[in-house]
């Protein structure tokens, strides 16, 4: 407000040339931009998923449809954990806000927890999330990753495979 | 019908016809007096009036040219910049080039062919509490994934879809 009452007074009064208005203008995006691009913390919404990895034939018959999300990892998912098939088991979206854990819960009270959501430059973020078990604490890790980017954490084993949690900035 | 100022136009001109002139002085006595004055105005105007030569004729031609050519040159020494070319062009220039550079390290962008190229997921730090657990990181292009060693199996009968 300040700063835009300056200018439009300096420039009714004047003593500024249009150019000089442009330069101010520049420079104000400029340090706008500059101030956008550092690290800040932001609000973001959080996407994740609980995925079941086995070989069940079972399992491949009453395949939950993979997430839109994670759709383009399924091929990928299923060669790096040595599964034939990936059921999802459920999904949920939080949005994390700056000084503020957020939660996404699944079934069997698996929790996953995110905190500390800074913006870094090109569009990076960095986030800390945890994953509990019921009360237990299972991981606490630090990543950066870019939006649309999801993180797997291969879990425990339940039944005859295994459960994967996934989780994506999406927005 | 003639107004009073035609007519005395007229009169003073010597325009009026003889009746003319006699009917109006008739109705104006003091316009012969006036006429007569007039008369000798007009001979002294003739004889001492006369036209000045000029000794510059294109005295305000050229003093037209001379601040044109001012102008001209004040505007051009203002906008030809470095090597003859605008500082606005360069403005212009320096922008763009700003505004690419800017794209180029801020904006992220990958190959569209290969959908795994614009995928970022660096793991910078994992701790597991119980020490039976431990995190392994592994990374392949387009997918990362932490995997978790030592944890307790979830009982089968635990329903984890509803």
């Amino acid at each position: 407000m300040l700063i835009r009452s300056s200018v439009l007074g300096t420039y009714v009064a004047g003593n500024c040339s249009f150019r000089t208005f442009l330069l101010g203008a520049g420079l104000l995006f400029a340090v706008v931009g500059l101030t956008q691009a550092g690290e800040a913390p932001v609000v973001e919404s959080v996407w994740g998923c609980l995925l079941y990895a086995s070989n069940d034939r079972a399992t491949e018959k009453v395949q939950t449809q993979i997430p839109a999300q994670i759709r383009d990892y399924d091929e990928r998912l299923e060669k790096l954990l040595g599964y034939g098939s990936i059921q999802t088991l459920g999904q949920g979206e939080t949005v994390v806000e700056p000084d503020r854990p957020s939660s996404i819960v699944f079934h069997g009270n698996i929790r996953v927890e995110l905190t500390g959501l800074t913006r870094q430059p090109g569009e990076h973020f960095l986030v800390v999330l945890r994953v509990f078990q019921k009360d237990r604490q299972l991981i606490e890790t630090q990543a950066n990753v870019t939006r649309g980017s999801p993180l797997f954490i291969r879990g425990p084993l339940w039944r005859s495979g295994q459960l994967v949690v996934a989780v994506m900035v999406v927005s | 019908m003639k107004t009073f100022e035609e007519r005395y136009t007229a009169y003073l001109d010597g325009l009026l016809s003889e009746s003319e002139a006699a009917i109006f002085e008739q109705e104006r006595p003091a316009s012969v007096a006036q006429k007569v004055a007039w008369t000798k105005l007009q001979r002294v105007l003739r004889d001492n009036l006369v036209s000045v030569e000029l000794t510059n004729t294109d005295f305000f031609n050229s003093q037209l040219l001379q601040q044109i050519t001012n102008a001209r040159s004040r505007s051009r020494s203002l906008v030809v910049g470095w090597l003859g070319i605008p500082w606005l062009a360069w403005g212009g220039l320096g922008a763009v080039t700003a505004g690419i550079a800017l794209f180029i390290t801020l904006i992220p962008h990958g190959d569209l062919s290969d959908p795994g190229s614009g995928y970022v997921a660096q793991v910078l730090k994992t701790t597991t509490i119980d020490p039976n657990v431990s995190a392994t990181v592994e990374s392949r292009k387009g997918i990362t994934i932490i995997k978790l060693e030592g944890l307790e199996k979830v009982p089968a009968d635990e329903d984890l879809t509803h």
